[in-house]
């Protein structure tokens, strides 16, 4: 199963932890390997413009200008990066869409008082979406296996690989 | 960090793989091999590709240790390696290949061979501390090493921008297959490391 209709020549993006890529067809946004983070993706289906981010951790508050500088490491910080990065190409705000996956608890317990950070990481970004006014098309967070993800800017689907699992599309 | 305490880390983490090889080698009757350990300090952003390709499919067992010196330790093998080991394991309790083994057992066999591996490493930086240090039941998962590894953004997210982890390998030496490696990563809490240099006289 792939997200991709065609075999013409595919570039795939892999967006590194707290980064921010941007394409548009045929090339392909990929984050390898979520554990407690996500992979979030903001679209334009009518320029056909997709940004995706690595969002590492819930807030950017207490980090000084690293919010700034790196807007893609933090869930409050990303969906504004990726609208700016998507508006600078040419992308239409008000048409955007959101799709996003990851979140998990990798194990059973976790080692911090605050509570699991992928449920933060999750929580976090869907209220960022909802101060932006981006409605969320699609997700798949929680559980506790890692996942890595693939999104066409052709065809808006994102798959989703976990170890030992069937591929899915959302 | 200056340069003693650095060398206080490493003495111990040396130790505690000293230990671990032990037990591992007991387990399984053989010699075990451990490489000098490595402290780092590793960057957030670079977490998910410490250990090569995030992708890697990896056995992972997780353990704690709540005590003065609070603690999270993490061993990891390859698939392969792991299941190399649990079939090792199998053979050393004389339970045969063609028996239909219960689902579970594979994860129940590693999980325990982690948690004793690492309660020999922790109970080595015990020893050094005077102090009892008990670990939680550890929790084991088949999954990418970049998700693996993002349990030191969990430690260390909250509070500052790089994780410290020190890691070593055990290896078989004469395992004619091929080499086995483990990895074991010791990750103290932030603030732990204090208690313990005030300890051992290296502030």
């Amino acid at each position: 199963m792939s997200v991709h209709p065609t075999t013409a020549e595919i570039q795939t993006l892999t967006v590194g932890m707290g980064e921010i890529c941007v394409a548009r067809k045929p090339d392909l946004l990929s984050c390898v390997g979520l554990g407690s983070c996500i992979g979030l993706v903001l679209y334009d289906p009518i320029r056909g413009w997709a940004g995706m981010a690595h969002i590492m951790l819930p807030s950017s508050s207490s980090r000084g200008s690293q919010g700034k500088e790196k807007p893609g490491k933090f869930a409050d910080t990303a969906v504004f990066g990726l609208i700016a990065e998507l508006e600078s190409r040419g992308a239409l705000r008000s048409f955007l869409r959101a799709k996003m996956a990851g979140g998990a608890r990798m194990f059973s317990f976790s080692p911090t008082s605050s509570g699991a950070i992928g449920e933060q990481n999750v929580a976090a970004t869907r209220e960022a979406l909802r101060i932006a006014g981006i409605r969320l098309e699609g997700e798949e967070t929680g559980g506790t296996k890692g996942r890595s993800i693939i999104f066409s800017p052709e065809t808006f689907l994102m798959e989703i690989r976990c170890v030992g699992q069937e591929s899915r599309l959302i | 960090m200056n340069p003693l305490q650095m060398d206080a880390l490493k003495e111990i983490a040396n130790i505690g793989a000293g230990h671990a090889a032990t037990a591992l080698s007991q387990l399984m009757g053989k010699r075990v091999d451990m490489c000098v350990p490595q402290v780092d300090l590793i960057p957030l952003e670079a977490v998910a590709g410490y250990f090569g390709e995030p992708e890697t499919e990896v056995w992972a067992i997780f353990t704690r240790c709540e005590s003065s010196f609070p603690v999270s330790l993490v061993f990891i093998m390859n698939k392969s390696d792991g299941d190399l080991l649990a079939e090792k394991l199998f053979q050393a309790a004389r339970i045969q290949d063609k028996v239909r083994l219960l689902p579970g057992m594979k994860e129940s066999a590693l999980s325990e061979s982690g948690n004793m591996i690492m309660g020999a490493f922790v109970s080595a930086v015990g020893d050094l501390l005077r102090e009892n240090l008990p670990l939680s039941v550890p929790s084991i998962s088949l999954d990418l090493m970049g998700a693996v590894m993002d349990i030191l953004l969990e430690i260390f997210g909250g509070f500052g921008d790089t994780a410290l982890a020190t890691e070593t390998e055990l290896s078989f030496p004469g395992e004619s297959r091929r080499n086995f490696n483990a990895r074991i990563l010791l990750i103290p809490d932030p603030g732990s490391l204090e208690i313990l240099f005030r300890q051992l006289g290296v502030e």
